[in-house]
């Protein structure tokens, strides 16, 4: 804590707080003189009383000093810095102010945004610095960004740039926005302050542990309280992930509650022309879900909107999702030499089906493999293990038959089994038929054969098997208990293949209800994750990698607004890659003439949606948290006058009453 | 007489005292028989007491009537009546000066003058004391008319002295004090109340009737106006800057309280206690003392 006085010339001033006490002393006034006959009762009537009067006298001398005191403190024009930053008088100061400019500071609070609640503090600091002070301002978003490469002299035009600038839909990033701030600091002479003004929300911030070093100081200062209120759609997603065309989808869209009270709103669903709503019940801090159903598309991708009613937070009301209606499964059968007839079966089998397209594909082809969503291994010897894995990561379905002598540990790294087993996969011939058991009859793939109208799925025999126990769900076994079929479903599906279906190792082919059962599995083993565009958030930047036969069209990228973007255009390899910055949520069009090449779908930030802000002491343990509008005056120093006459005032009054008491008494 | 001789004693004042008779109810030892009951047996009507008849006395005073019942021979024992002696102690300290018309040793000094010439008028004999924290004057009991003059004469070229002193002088008097008779103080008892008690004591052991005059002025009893005050102590010269206002209302509760104990002082010693104001006429102190 630090007082300057502006008028230190006034100190000897101080000199007439002799004054009261001379005037005291001094200054009594002469009485007239009386010959009495005798001051023996007198004497003893004031030896009593001037016990009762010196307290008054002493009070009043003590209050006319205090006076006294005020005044000349009152000229000496005090100037108080309550935490140690009388940098107004020390000459040049550095500021580097980090203003958060996320989506949180959109958040509007008494009728205005906390971000220009920011700026305008933002303003008032940088009206407050002396001429040879520097200061600069760095915007809080996702890639943290300063208007000037450094502290500038030239405070007006960063006061220019605070009045016009607007809140983006980013998320933020402190850390980087702080060694920004620090690197902008470096060599530069002068007090060297940061001042962070932000909402503080406790999602981005929780997180923040700045490291000052020694002469930089770090001021925060809050603007908004953390009672905000919110409403968000938080996700949205397609069950099945993997629709086909023609089949019936549900699109569910997750709204999140950022309240400490349940509210009610209306969830939109717009698809195309197709437009739904339903009202929900968010519970307190929590989550509902809202379904609606749609009738079966044509192949192709469709852009889907859910939305919310509108409250105080609206840029997290809506988000966008695509819908890929794909026209077929592709699923790649590779045979190997030994394996042949199984893979043969299975093409017969999927030919015959309408919706899927098969066909046969080389194991060691890595980029056909890619382009499947099923891969189905008929006799597989262990190679290509990384690409399956990779291939089963990215949410797809794999068959896997092994080979005679397959490794069993990589059947095991394939199916994800953490237990790993030794040895080899090797034919086992049935001295007599074995059937298959149902493992799992209320599983979804058993669901159509549950009435009997396709028969019975585990029906038929064999003569050969695998005895191998690969893991995981077991769906059909043998009678003796050996798996059958097993399914593992991680971010992929894999199912173990353990049926032989040629026609001398069993029957289980030639049945009738082997294609439905196929179709089932296949069903279920479709991809999990939905093949769409990637989605962004607002400030990242945009890609689009062009063909060779794309590379020499002039390709435009659109706005949610329908205003043209600025791309780059580089060069990798014998590829055209276009990027650009995606600064709001929306639909974006990469264009080529009125044709739309691709869509990126730009959604809100979730962490952005949770406005709590973190504690006060929590601010405090970064450095000096300053009450909003305060950060003046930390520097400036507070006028003490309008106090210290206060005081005078009070001092007067208190004589008065004072003079009061003692004229009753 | 003459008209205006005497200063205290002017002829009107003479005409009015014509109407007073000095006779303090009190036990006198005289040398004229007649005028007071005196503690000396004698020839006398007033009856006091039997004795039995001695050798030497008169056979006639023997009461015939109490031989007859009693056959025992019996004188009867009269009081003696003789003149009385007055005694008046003037107090002439610095503080007896205070008071605006007039000031307490002009009154008192009225007081005395008056009492002098009644007393003397009955053929009784008066003495005065002049004091202050000493005897300045001694006036031994006289009755002529020369004393009184004398006595005028000293009254007149009395002025206020230094200290008070009454227990002093009180006690200084006690020896040339030959005869009891009535002691009159007239004083303003700026003393020790007790001290002047004590030094009153020997002379109601001897039989003295005492009368104690307080002269007052209004003044000494309520404070000027509320107003800062340098007061000066008219007999020390001490001085003591005071604000009236403050002190009034104690002042008058100490100086009330201070009368109230010397009253009750005076009660329990059997004197005669007067407070005399100094605008009401002394006159009136006759009333007390000659009732």
């Amino acid at each position: 804590m630090n007082i300057i006085f502006s008028n230190a010339y006034i100190f000897p001033f101080l000199l007439l707080l002799a004054l009261p006490l001379l005037l005291h002393l001094l200054a009594r006034k002469k009485p007239p003189l009386y010959d009495f006959s005798s001051l023996e009762f007198i004497r003893k009537i004031v030896k009593h009383s001037i016990r009762m009067k010196r307290p008054k006298d002493i009070l009043l001398l003590v209050l006319r000093t205090l006076f006294v005191l005020f005044i000349v403190w009152l000229f000496l024009k005090p100037l108080f810095f309550g935490k140690g930053l009388p940098g107004a008088f020390s000459g040049s100061r550095n500021i580097v102010i980090i203003v958060d400019a996320t989506a949180s500071m959109r958040y509007i609070e008494a009728g205005q945004t906390r971000f220009s609640m920011a700026c305008a503090e933002a303003s008032e600091i940088l009206s407050g610095l002396g001429k040879n002070s520097k200061a600069n301002v760095i915007w809080l978003k996702l890639r943290p960004q300063g208007i000037y490469p450094g502290p500038s002299l030239n405070k007006t035009y960063i006061q220019e740039c605070l009045a016009k600038a607007d809140a983006n839909s980013e998320t933020g990033d402190p850390a980087t926005a702080f060694e920004l701030a620090l690197k902008m600091l470096e060599g530069t002479d002068g007090a060297r302050e940061i001042c962070i003004i932000s909402d503080f929300q406790n999602s981005q911030w929780e997180s923040f542990k700045p490291v000052t070093p020694g002469g930089v100081k770090l001021i925060s200062v809050k603007v908004g309280n953390g009672n905000a209120a919110n409403l968000a759609v938080t996700r949205i997603f397609v069950e099945p992930a993997f629709p086909l065309a023609g089949e019936e989808e549900k699109i569910y869209a997750e709204i999140k509650n950022y309240s400490s009270e349940p509210r009610r709103t209306t969830v939109f669903f717009q698809l195309g022309g197709l437009r739904k709503n339903m009202s929900v019940m968010v519970p307190a801090w929590g989550t509902a879900s809202s379904a609606f159903r749609i009738d079966g598309k044509k192949a192709g991708t469709y852009t889907l909107e859910i939305s919310i009613g509108e409250d105080l937070f609206p840029e997290d009301n809506q988000r966008w999702a695509f819908l890929n209606v794909a026209p077929a499964l592709k699923i790649g059968v590779c045979e190997n030499s030994k394996e042949n007839m199984t893979a043969k079966f299975w093409l017969r089998a999927l030919n015959a089906v309408s919706w899927i397209n098969a066909e046969s594909i080389a194991l060691n082809d890595a980029d056909a493999i890619k382009k499947c969503d099923i891969i189905m291994l008929a006799g597989w010897d262990g190679r290509m293990a990384e690409t399956l894995k990779e291939f089963l990561a990215s949410g797809a379905g794999v068959f896997c038959m092994p080979a005679e002598g397959m490794p069993l540990q990589s059947l095991s790294e394939l199916s994800g089994l953490k237990k790993t087993q030794a040895g080899k996969a090797l034919l086992e011939n049935l001295s007599e038929p074995l059937g298959l058991q149902i493992s799992a009859p209320g599983d979804k793939v058993f669901s159509i054969f549950s009435e009997g109208t396709y028969g019975n799925p585990a029906g038929g025999t064999f003569h050969r098997r695998f005895n191998i126990n690969a893991g995981g769900e077991v769906l059909l076994r043998y009678r003796d208990g050996i798996p059958a079929l097993t399914r593992n479903r991680n971010k992929g599906t894999f199912y173990f293949w353990n049926m032989a279906l040629d026609g001398k190792d069993g029957a289980f082919a030639k049945r009738q209800q082997f294609l439905p059962f196929l179709a089932e599995l296949l069903l279920d083993a479709r991809p999990l994750i939905g093949r769409t565009a990637k989605h962004y958030m607002p400030g990242e930047e945009a890609q689009l990698k062009l063909s060779p036969e794309m590379a020499g069209r002039e390709i435009k990228l659109f706005s949610p607004e329908s205003k043209l973007c600025n791309i780059k255009n580089r060069i990798s390899g014998n590829c055209a890659i276009l990027s650009g910055v995606l600064q709001s949520c929306g639909v974006y069009c990469w264009k080529s003439g009125e044709n739309i090449i691709e869509r990126t779908i730009v959604n809100f930030p979730q962490i952005e949606s949770d406005l709590r802000t973190v504690s006060s002491k929590k601010i405090e343990s970064f450095g000096i948290l300053s009450e909003s509008g305060s950060v003046k005056l930390l520097h400036e120093g507070l006028e003490l006058w309008p106090f210290i006459l206060a005081a005078v005032m009070a001092l007067l009054l208190l004589e008065g009453l004072v003079m009061l008491w003692a004229e009753r008494k | 007489m003459t008209k205006n001789r005497f200063k205290y004693l002017d002829p009107e004042d003479i005409r009015k005292l014509s109407s007073y008779e000095f006779a303090p109810k009190l036990l006198v030892e005289g040398y004229l028989a007649g005028r007071h009951i005196s503690t000396s047996r004698g020839l006398s009507t007033e009856f006091m007491d039997y004795r039995q008849y001695a050798e030497g006395d008169d056979p006639g005073m023997i009461d015939w009537k109490v031989f007859a019942r009693t056959e025992r021979y019996y004188v009867k024992t009269y009081q003696q009546e003789t003149n009385t002696c007055c005694y008046i102690f003037l107090d002439s300290s610095a503080s007896m000066d205070f008071g605006a018309k007039l000031t307490k040793l002009e009154y008192a000094s009225f007081f005395t003058a008056a009492l002098c010439y009644l007393v003397t008028k009955s053929d009784n004999q008066i003495g005065l004391q002049i004091f202050d924290n000493a005897i300045r004057h001694y006036f031994p009991p006289g009755s002529t008319g020369a004393h009184l003059r004398n006595l005028m004469t000293a009254l007149e070229k009395n002025s206020a002295g230094s200290k008070t002193s009454l227990s002093t002088a009180l006690k200084k008097s006690f020896p040339l004090l030959k005869r009891r008779g009535t002691l009159i103080v007239i004083s303003d008892f700026f003393d020790d109340p007790a001290a002047i008690f004590h030094a009153l004591s020997p002379y109601l052991h001897k039989g003295f009737k005492v009368y104690l005059f307080h002269i007052l002025d209004r003044e000494e009893l309520e404070l000027k106006p509320d107003s800062l005050t340098l007061f000066r102590d008219m007999e020390s010269g001490e001085r003591i800057s005071v604000h009236t206002g403050e002190i009034k209302e104690a002042y008058r509760k100490a100086i009330y309280d201070y009368m109230d104990r010397l009253r009750e002082m005076a009660f329990l010693k059997k004197v005669d206690y007067m407070a005399a104001f100094t605008d009401t006429h002394y006159f009136k102190l006759f009333d007390r003392l000659l009732k």
